[in-house]
């Protein structure tokens, strides 16, 4: 069980690092990217994906960044410089 | 929706994470109504399904609560207990050197142990420190301290003048040291002692005062310019040029961080060529005058042939350290030569200040090369290391505060360098070795203190924070009235 759990993790990191790897996101914009390619790994758990995007930038493989937009802030997920180099 | 946030919430202990957490699931949420209103529902449906997506909160929260954690710059404590056990044992070597038997040194090893036990202390308690409220009464503390200084140099010039009158008055039998002033001089004297706040402090204070001004134009710039000349000159009274210029550059450097952040909606690069430049022309003027007021200042002594002899005092102690300097060795002790070289002794004999400003001159000449460089690298990368975890930090507030207090650690460490290794003088100027001079120990802790405070928070609090005390005054009024 705990095996499948932090194969999932691995699996949904790789997901959110691919799609970043494209360019800078948004919690919302990425669920609704990986909606459109129908690979939506946190389908009915979308809160999910923050504890994974917030553990990535804790250990510094993201950066984020505010920006307002519409008058409303949105906080931006980019990979970090190091994380982009070893592509 | 806010059921839903308020749920996820409290899973999350670390309660100064709540509000950047509850923002971007809002945001999230708010997103996905749009679109589901736009797909053709009604909106209390449209929200039950957002909500629906989001999944369990408590699952998420649980996983949220792994993540927001206060953190603690272990890093930066460790080194810094390093720094401190290096800073003692060079302490306890001088107080051994029988060279420096003529300055009793062996007296100011209690103290240096005494203020870095204190100083590990307060850096230890000020990780407890949010700086996030202090920043939100930056002008009320600054104010009040500057205040107070003001009052303390008021106070302690008429009391200096009431001693000389009551000891012209006694006829000055006793003399200053051993005086017994009548009580209410006693207690002025006491009181001024401790009208002295560490002004120090107006460093990081300056970075909550200028996000204070954020999101306005040149009047804002005008009054960050102010806060920082202001207290500069206040401070300027009652310490040497080269503390004040430390000061200074300390506080520009957090000002331009902030222009470059864009707190301050003006042309940036104009303004900072403008700032630095005047900054460059009073650092060359203020160098200039001292330069002029210390060669007018002449150092005279008898020589053993009966003759007077004297040449500018600025001359004097930099051509001395610059002798020592010709001297050192890659290990080991340098001796200087006297007497047109027929005696050599060692240089620690006529180095003065060796446990505070000098101490690099010090260590240079007993040491050798190898250890002075060990140990300027040792500091160095203490200070780099603080200054990197501190870059670490999203929110900018605390990032700009943390700049401020290691640039003041980093400027005063190069100016040290700087006179200890007889490049330039600054008469007297009191710039030290941040962890190892017997000087400013508590002051350079407590920086790191409030460095670790900054990392404590690096995930909780978002790039930006309101700070407008307004804000917080509207809330307790909504608060009272609900």
């Amino acid at each position: 069980m705990a095996e499948e759990l932090s194969h999932e993790n691995e699996n949904n990191e790789s997901v959110v690092l691919k799609l970043l790897s494209e360019k800078d996101m948004y919690g919302y914009e990425m669920i609704k990217t990986l909606r459109k390619r129908a690979q939506n790994v946190f389908e009915k758990k979308a809160g999910m994906l923050y504890p994974l995007l917030h553990g990535l930038e804790s250990n510094g493989t993201l950066n984020s960044y505010e920006q307002y937009c519409r008058g409303k802030m949105r906080k931006y997920y980019s990979i970090a410089k190091e994380e982009k180099q070893e592509e | 929706m806010e059921e839903y946030i308020k749920k996820l919430l409290e899973q999350v202990r670390f309660e100064k994470a709540h509000k950047a957490i509850g923002e971007e699931i809002r945001a999230h949420i708010e997103n996905q109504i749009e679109a589901n209103v736009l797909d053709g529902m009604d909106k209390e449906t449209a929200e039950k399904k957002a909500v629906e997506d989001m999944g369990d909160p408590v699952e998420t929260g649980i996983a949220l609560d792994k993540v927001h954690r206060p953190q603690m710059a272990w890093g930066v404590v460790i080194v810094a207990l390093f720094v401190a056990i290096v800073g003692t044992l060079i302490h306890v070597l001088m107080a051994k050197d029988p060279a420096l038997e003529y300055l009793k040194y062996r007296n100011d090893i209690g103290s240096f142990i005494m203020f870095t036990v204190s100083g590990i202390s307060v850096m230890l308690l000020l990780y407890l420190l949010d700086y996030i409220t202090v920043a939100k009464y930056s002008k009320v503390v600054a104010t009040c301290m500057i205040a107070v200084y003001m009052l303390g140099i008021f106070l302690r010039d008429k009391v200096y003048f009431m001693q000389l009158e009551w000891l012209d008055k006694t006829g000055h039998r006793t003399g200053w040291e051993n005086a017994d002033f009548p009580l209410p001089i006693k207690v002025l004297d006491l009181t001024s002692s401790f009208m002295n706040p560490p002004m120090l402090l107006l460093i990081p204070l300056y970075a909550g005062i200028i996000y204070k001004y954020k999101g306005q134009k040149y009047d804002g710039l005008i009054k960050s310019v102010l806060w920082l000349i202001i207290p500069s000159y206040i401070v300027s009274y009652r310490h040497n040029y080269v503390i004040c210029l430390i000061f200074v550059l300390s506080m520009l450097v957090q000002l331009t961080f902030a222009i470059k952040k864009e707190w301050l909606k003006v042309s940036k690069i104009p303004v900072l060529i403008t700032l630095w430049t005047t900054f460059s022309v009073f650092l060359g003027f203020v160098a200039k005058k001292e330069y002029e007021r210390a060669s007018g200042t002449v150092l005279r002594w008898g020589g053993e042939d009966g003759n007077l002899y004297e040449r500018p005092t600025i001359n004097a102690n930099i051509d001395i350290v610059r002798a020592y300097m010709k001297q050192v060795k890659l290990f080991g002790n340098a001796l200087l030569s006297s007497l047109g070289g027929k005696s050599y002794s060692p240089a620690q004999y006529s180095i003065s200040d060796p446990g505070t400003r000098m101490i690099l001159t010090y260590i240079l000449t007993t040491g050798g090369l190898i250890v002075g460089i060990v140990v300027i690298a040792t500091v160095v990368g203490l200070i780099v290391y603080g200054l990197v975890t501190v870059l670490k930090t999203k929110n900018q507030l605390g990032m700009v505060i943390g700049i401020g207090c290691m640039m003041w650690l980093i400027s005063n460490t190069v100016v040290n360098i700087l006179v200890g290794t007889g490049i330039i003088d600054d008469q007297g100027g009191g710039a030290f070795l941040p962890f190892v001079s017997n000087d400013k120990l508590v002051e350079s802790y407590a920086l790191l203190g409030i460095l670790l405070s900054i990392y404590k928070y690096k995930n909780a609090y978002s790039q930006h924070i309101d700070i407008n005390l307004r804000i917080d005054l509207k809330k307790l009024r909504l608060k009272k009235l609900k």
